[in-house]
């Protein structure tokens, strides 16, 4: 959002099971919230938009008030003026896609073919405009819904999970559509996620909410290294989740070196510059205890570092390692543990493969592939 | 095998009945259905008990309610006589009245059904894009509940040719005036005309079975548009 742009939200809104504690001022042209199923999101934007009232609070848009249970003013849905991409798509079955994208037309501005065509353009949906929905894939419907939300020109765009029902595959290729929107119309958005990759390619500050409430907020590539991540990146099955500039690279052999203190963690290659963070995600089943270092075993990676703290984790025990200024979390059997005779302040190495090392993010994945040049944006 | 006039008389009446009926309770049918199907309110429950209790009671007693309310020493029949000189009891209208009574649960289940079907999200995704709950109503439930709506539509149709006891209670039986299908089909049998009785009860199937197999073809076949 730019200087004059401002969404304040300072609301709750509470279900016997459950309730969303919102307190936010938003600044910055994409906000991610970032969350795990269940702890308010779509609640959040249902709110925003107006579908839903909260219990008590406000919310203004640059100045204006949207909602305030104060002074009594609810603005309705429709004159709200905010798109909602929704999760599912919530295209009209009944109408074609051209009649998809002209509804939110108002009926006094007469000028919106321009903006149609490209939009239209831009998400590339031009030959579908005679489809009805269930004529289009998953990807295509997705594509429409988008369009129609920006058709409405509306001056404040919500994005529920756009990407959540579709294959990752059909992911990456949406992704740098959005970003094109980012760049190229001036509306500010709102993007709900539990994808930290998606936060990471689109967002420039993110919100985590767990249970109904903000935990922290920042720019994403900070946040990767909060505590508060954690229960998003358990959820994908991460625990572990750290930073690290690239040592160097090396493509003949495939093998990418990023900088853990004063060791090396090896990861397949990935093509980009010396220096800079990548985000990498490990899984704590994915790490493997060892009392000895350069054991004759395929895994490239041997990490040293030291037990802090040993807790039963259900049937399996939880280890946290110090490594350098990191800590992994290890999940290994209580046998194992046994065996080894763990006690805290041992010292152990960390295997780990090579591939067993998930890129959270970078560059290349999202915005080289796919995009015809003439549609990156003008500088 | 002739069809006498006072049996053309009873046909013709009996099919503008059941198509005035509709006229007459759509509207109100597509409101209150609407208002039963998507929203919550105090005495929903009640107002749905009222509206579908002809489905339960005996036509005949629901006849007799009508008969008591619109006589001219009921509540509403002595006022539409004093204001208007309007007697109903008896009349063409009455049959209309007990017809549209009859088949109104039938229509508005239908129309229930059709409207609690079309996704509040749509209807949430349309106010979003700047449409008021009329043209939220207009361009996305009506179209997305068509089906439910002509299943009610129809239902209501075959309801009403085949009504007897409401009609017989509040309208009579009274040959070339308020003399429907039905009745005819009563007075051939009490007559002891079996072949009255024949071509009545063929002329009545044929347009059952006429109904039923539009409903098969426009509601249950036809399900490319969806």
């Amino acid at each position: 959002m730019s200087n004059q742009t401002r969404l304040t939200l300072q609301f709750r809104k509470q279900y016997p099971d459950f309730s969303l504690d919102i307190d936010c001022n938003l600044k910055e042209k994409v906000t991610a919230f970032l969350g795990a199923s269940g702890s308010g999101k779509t609640t959040l934007l249902n709110c925003i938009c107006g579908t839903l009232k909260p219990d008590h609070g406000k919310i203004l848009f640059n100045d204006r008030i949207l909602l305030s249970t104060d002074q009594k003013i609810n603005i309705p849905p429709d004159k709200r003026k905010i798109g909602y991409v929704f999760q599912e798509g919530h295209l009209f079955p009944h109408i074609n896609v051209e009649g998809n994208i002209k509804y939110g037309h108002s009926k006094i501005k007469r000028k919106h073919k321009e903006n149609d065509i490209e939009i239209i353009d831009i998400l590339e949906i031009g030959d579908l405009l005679n489809r009805f929905p269930n004529q289009l894939s998953g990807g295509q419907r997705q594509r429409v819904a988008i369009a129609r939300a920006l058709a409405m020109e509306p001056s404040l765009l919500l994005m529920d999970e756009p990407l959540a029902s579709l294959d990752s595959g059909l992911k990456n290729r949406i992704i740098p559509y959005l970003y094109h929107i980012k760049e190229r119309f001036e509306i500010p958005i709102l993007y709900v996620t539990h994808m930290i990759s998606e936060a990471m390619a689109l967002a420039d500050e993110a919100y985590i909410l767990s249970d109904g409430v903000i935990t922290t907020f920042g720019p994403p590539h900070e946040l990767l290294n909060s505590p508060s991540a954690l229960p998003i990146a358990n959820m994908a099955g991460v625990e572990n989740i750290i930073t690290l500039p690239i040592g160097k690279s090396d493509k003949s052999k495939s093998i990418t070196e990023l900088i853990i203190g004063n060791q090396t963690l090896k990861i397949p290659f990935i093509d980009n510059d010396i220096g800079e963070s990548v985000p990498i995600g490990i899984r704590a089943e994915d790490i493997i205890i060892s009392l000895e270092p350069n054991l004759p075993i395929s895994a490239r990676n041997s990490l040293k570092g030291c037990i802090e703290k040993i807790e039963n984790y259900g049937d399996m025990c939880l280890l946290t390692i110090s490594v350098e200024e990191f800590h992994l979390s290890v999940k290994i059997t209580h046998s194992a543990r046994e065996q080894l005779n763990l006690q805290i302040n041992s010292d152990v190495f960390c295997v780990i493969k090579a591939n067993a090392i998930n890129l959270l993010w970078h560059d290349s994945l999202y915005l080289s592939e796919s995009v015809p040049t003439d549609h990156l944006p003008e500088q | 095998m002739r069809i006498t006039p006072v049996e053309i008389a009873a046909l013709t009446l009996s099919v503008k009945v059941a198509l005035l009926s509709l006229i007459i309770m759509l509207p109100p049918g597509l409101l209150l259905g609407w208002l039963l199907a998507k929203r919550d309110f105090i005495g929903k429950s009640l107002i749905n008990a009222i509206v579908m209790s002809p489905l339960i009671l005996p036509p005949v007693v629901s006849g007799y309610l009508l008969l008591i309310l619109l006589s001219k020493q009921g509540p509403i029949g002595s006022l539409l006589y004093r204001i208007l000189r309007l007697e109903i009891v008896f009349s063409p209208t009455a049959v209309v009245i007990a017809v549209s009574i009859i088949s109104f649960p039938l229509l508005i289940r239908g129309i229930m059904t059709g409207i609690a079907s079309v996704p509040i999200e749509l209807e949430n995704a349309a106010r979003t894009l700047g449409a008021n709950p009329l043209k939220v109503f207009i361009t996305i439930t009506l179209p997305m509940a068509y089906k439910g709506i002509l299943a009610g539509l129809i239902l209501g149709f075959t309801k009403s040719l085949g009504e007897f006891g409401a009609t017989y209670m509040v309208a009579g039986n009274i040959p070339g005036k308020t003399q429907t299908i039905a009745l005819s089909i009563f007075d051939a049998v009490q007559l002891g005309d079996d072949i009255a009785v024949f071509r009545l009860v063929l002329i009545s199937t044929i347009i059952a079975f006429f109904a039923i197999w539009i409903t098969e073809r426009y509601i249950y076949r036809n399900n490319s548009m969806l």
